[in-house]
């Protein structure tokens, strides 16, 4: 245990060490003015506004910290030979247990960072206390952390670095599509028996589901969100985070490296 | 005995077909020794230590390490290691670098943060203890990576080219370094191409040659194999022998 914390505070010390953290500092102050805006040109929606163009810049900071920070850094171990150094002094599955734990304390940290930004921005621009973004916050960590468990499970396959991240970003844009695939071909009714949409069903969980995560509408538009659904969610990041960071595990024992 | 491989064997599939990287490699190395693997380029001595590792899975044969089997893909906390070409993590600090490598080493155990004092004074790097890595010279990385093998006082040592990317002075600290861990009763397992370093260290040396141990003894019974007084035209006759 205390070796996977190692790792994973080193990770986060590598990553604050690197350029590219406070360029991606200087991205959120530029996305959150960029916000601020765009908010200037609607006409009476400035928190309606300002709450939907921050949680996009919520989500694709998550997933530049995801590629930048969860996947680069350890394709650049491997490429210093500093890989054999870690792994010969702790179990493969450790390591990664240990990196993935590194990667979602920067995603934690750039996406409550944003969050903040977001939620005061909110407020004192737009006029509404809006704490319930950090629930979408919350769920884009879950979303986030889960997409790089699915790099390292990339990573373990022996996919270069460029092709990692061109997989997480298909299965990012295909997570979120899963669902409305599914609504338009319930929605067509007759063509599809009950066993059809229940298959279907199981392998929109199956692929993963990463509309699961996404309660932006019901935030901006003021609706409740039901908590069954949140810890539904919560619940679905651990099993199926377990799995893929297993089945790393797996594929990294059995490969030489 | 500590370290004893039988039969080793490493085979893979390339764009040119079954390559057979390893052919049954016998090796014993006993406590307290320094041996040498020597060979060509290409001549499969890093994926020997791979194997030994246990970052390549092999074939076939096995691995005893205090004669007990070493499984494929476990970490081998016993023993100290130095992979060719190694660089460490350039935005951390020496002393960081090397208390992250120890806090590693030991596992579950207790850390002693005094142990990162002297690893750094064991490779004299006591003055640059707090500059960052991406500062250092290569030689003075090459000190950090030998530092980080020393790292949770192993009983052996594994190194690959230990002196790479060192300077004159440099080479002879990292070989009286070696010879004093050999002196404390350390047993080391290196590959180099610097004849003159291994003629200086090693008890016994290999000679690895497409894949296959040609000879295994000491400096002076392969002199003696070639009626030669020099390391270098010993070698050269013995892989031009084998190339044949």
């Amino acid at each position: 245990m205390r070796a996977i914390l190692t790792i994973g505070n080193i990770t986060l010390k590598d990553s604050f060490r690197s350029r590219v953290f406070w360029g991606m500092l200087i991205f959120l102050a530029l996305f959150l003015m960029f916000c601020v805006y765009i908010s200037s040109l609607s006409l009476g929606e400035v928190a309606r506004v300002i709450e939907n163009t921050g949680m996009l810049g919520i989500t694709l900071s998550c997933l530049l910290v995801t590629i930048l920070f969860g996947l680069y850094a350890l394709y650049q171990e491997r490429e210093r030979n500093e890989l054999y150094v870690i792994i010969n002094r702790m179990p493969r599955g450790h390591y990664l247990i240990g990196r993935f734990l590194g990667a979602s304390y920067t995603v934690i940290i750039f996406g409550t960072l944003m969050g903040i930004g977001v939620f005061v921005l909110t407020w004192l621009i737009g006029g509404k206390f809006a704490p319930e973004l950090f629930l979408a916050v919350y769920m884009d960590i879950l979303e986030f952390t889960l997409l790089t468990a699915f790099g390292l499970l990339f990573y373990t396959l022996g996919f270069t670095f460029a092709l990692n991240a061109f997989l997480c970003i298909t299965v990012f844009v295909l997570g979120h599509s899963f669902d409305e695939a599914i609504l338009s071909f319930i929605g067509l009714g007759q063509f599809g028996s009950q066993g059809h949409k229940i298959f279907i069903e199981i392998v929109s969980y199956l692929f993963p589901n990463f509309d699961m995560f996404n309660f932006r509408l019901d935030i901006v538009h003021g609706a409740s969100i039901p908590m069954d659904k949140f810890f539904y969610a919560s619940t679905y990041w651990l099993f199926y985070g377990a799995a893929v960071l297993t089945l790393s595990a797996m594929v990294m024992n059995r490969k030489d490296i | 005995m500590i370290l004893e491989v039988n039969s080793l064997n490493k085979q893979y599939m390339s764009k040119e077909g079954k390559v057979h990287a390893l052919k049954n490699l016998d090796l014993q190395v006993e406590k307290g020794e320094i041996l040498g693997l020597l060979g060509p380029n290409g001549a499969g001595k890093t994926t020997a230590v791979k194997l030994i590792m246990g970052f390549l899975h092999p074939s076939g044969g096995d691995i005893r390490l205090a004669g007990q089997v070493l499984k494929p893909s476990d970490p081998r906390m016993q023993i100290g290691y130095l992979p060719e070409s190694f660089r460490p993590n350039p935005n951390l600090s020496v002393k960081e670098y090397l208390t992250f490598q120890c806090r590693l080493a030991h596992g579950n155990g207790r850390f002693v943060p005094e142990e990162v004092n002297t690893l750094l004074s064991l490779v004299g790097m006591e003055r640059f203890k707090d500059r960052r890595i991406s500062n250092l010279s290569k030689g003075m990385g090459q000190r950090v990576g030998l530092a980080q093998a020393f790292a949770g006082d192993p009983s052996m040592l594994i190194l690959d080219e230990p002196t790479s990317g060192l300077d004159p002075l440099g080479k002879g600290d990292v070989i009286q370094l070696l010879l004093d861990m050999k002196a404390g009763g350390k047993t080391i397992f290196f590959c180099s191409h610097i004849l003159s370093e291994v003629e200086r260290l090693c008890d016994r040396i290999g000679i690895l040659n497409e894949g296959e141990i040609q000879f295994m003894g000491t400096v002076g019974s392969f002199f003696e194999k070639w009626q030669v007084n020099n390391l270098e035209q010993a070698f050269r006759q013995e892989v031009l022998c084998g190339q044949s």
